[in-house]
């Protein structure tokens, strides 16, 4: 009996599905083997590290790509055109992939909120440019949801860059804002802009999150 | 410098479904902090994309993790000896009500090398002489871990309960 409490204490126990996407991600991270250090390595690096510099590549390791758990417990994850998963973290440009409304078997770009240890009342989900799409793949119906949307948790929000008056947005400000006890507990601002040629990436340039406890006391 | 840029994707997703859930609730209960033990299965599996390790089988590949995880919790808990207190209400999305909250609460407060013995042998279900050997140590040590663990553990809940 006792030892069936701890079992079931500690079968309770789940990972956060966030770090499936954090460990996914290692392999795009590229990420580097331990080496042994002799003394041409540092000099090599050093010269590695100065040639990306001047190339205007920025500094990898400096990116901040290090985690998609975002604070406050809950992750924003993206569909690129190709269908990969990905985390979106803050400050970091993550590649959509190449999407055109005409081509593309989607109606936009899927997006998703998983709140893993913050519970809310609303989540509120607006973009500046573009629309926001709700989509039931199996009966093909799409609803046209405008600027606005009161999220429901598990639902897959899409973003289409046509706006109602035809209009195709070359970039737009999605924002999510999570509503507890009638204040905002964690606000994100996602730019989702093409880059070139029908090439979209997103990336989270604002984030507040407050710290909510889930059982208060 | 190689970069490990062509890992099979398929082959880390499926490694991933069958151990992260695991190997987290082992660095949880271990390390006590959840974050600490995200990062150990995050560490767990960059050790293996590292290694690339050839197993005998299902249960070397299972016992293989399972090490790697242990030893990476115990050099992290070197650096966190300091910060042993267990704040339960941060773990609170890991139990369903007020008893099961308390109940992993004195399992996380336990020491370290009891509560990774009881964890390996209760819900893993693995015998003395496996987790032995899995843990690196003899299977004395084992028992009496196993044997002090189960004691606190009960004398605490018992204590609990009687009042």
């Amino acid at each position: 009996m006792r030892e069936k409490d701890i079992i079931d204490a500690i079968n309770g126990i789940h990972v956060n599905p966030l770090v499936k996407a954090r460990i996914m991600n290692l392999d795009k991270q590229k990420y580097k083997p331990k080496v042994q250090v002799n003394l041409g390595k540092p000099i090599v690096t050093v010269v590695v590290i100065l040639l990306i510099c001047s190339l205007g590549l920025g500094i990898p390791f400096l990116s901040g790509n290090k985690t998609s758990l975002l604070p406050g417990g809950f992750g924003i994850i993206a569909y690129a055109a190709n269908g990969d998963k990905v985390a979106l973290s803050p400050n970091v440009e993550t590649s959509l992939g190449k999407y055109s409304p005409m081509m593309s078997s989607v109606p936009g770009f899927p997006f998703h909120i998983e709140f893993i240890r913050m519970a809310v009342q609303q989540i509120q989900v607006s973009v500046d440019n573009g629309t926001i799409l709700i989509w039931e793949p199996t009966g093909g119906t799409v609803e046209d949801k405008g600027k606005s949307y009161i999220y429901q948790t598990g639902d897959t929000i899409y973003w289409s860059p046509l706006s109602k008056d035809s209009v195709l947005s070359k970039e737009s400000i999605l924002t999510i804002s999570a509503i507890k006890n009638d204040s905002e507990i964690m606000k994100a601002e996602i730019l989702i802009k093409e880059l070139d040629d029908s090439e979209y990436c997103a990336e989270i340039i604002y984030l507040m999150s407050k710290p909510v406890k889930v059982n208060g006391g | 410098m190689p970069f490990i840029s062509n890992w099979p994707v398929d082959d880390l997703d499926n490694k991933y479904d069958q151990y992260a859930n695991m190997l987290f609730k082992l660095c949880l209960v271990i390390l006590s902090s959840e974050s600490d033990a995200e990062d150990a299965v995050q560490e767990s599996f960059i050790r293996y994309i590292r290694k690339k390790p050839k197993f005998n089988d299902s249960g070397h590949e299972k016992a293989w993790f399972i090490k790697v995880a242990t030893n990476i919790c115990r050099d992290m808990r070197r650096f966190t000896l300091k910060h042993k207190t267990v704040n339960i209400t941060e773990l609170s999305d890991y139990y369903q009500d007020k008893e099961q909250g308390y109940i992993l609460e004195q399992i996380l407060t336990l020491p370290s090398k009891y509560k990774c013995v009881i964890h390996l042998y209760y819900v893993e279900g693995y015998k003395v002489n496996e987790i032995a050997k899995i843990i690196g140590t003899s299977q004395s040590a084992v028992k009496m871990r196993l044997l002090r663990g189960r004691k606190l553990l009960k004398i605490e809940l018992e204590e609990e309960y009687n009042l």
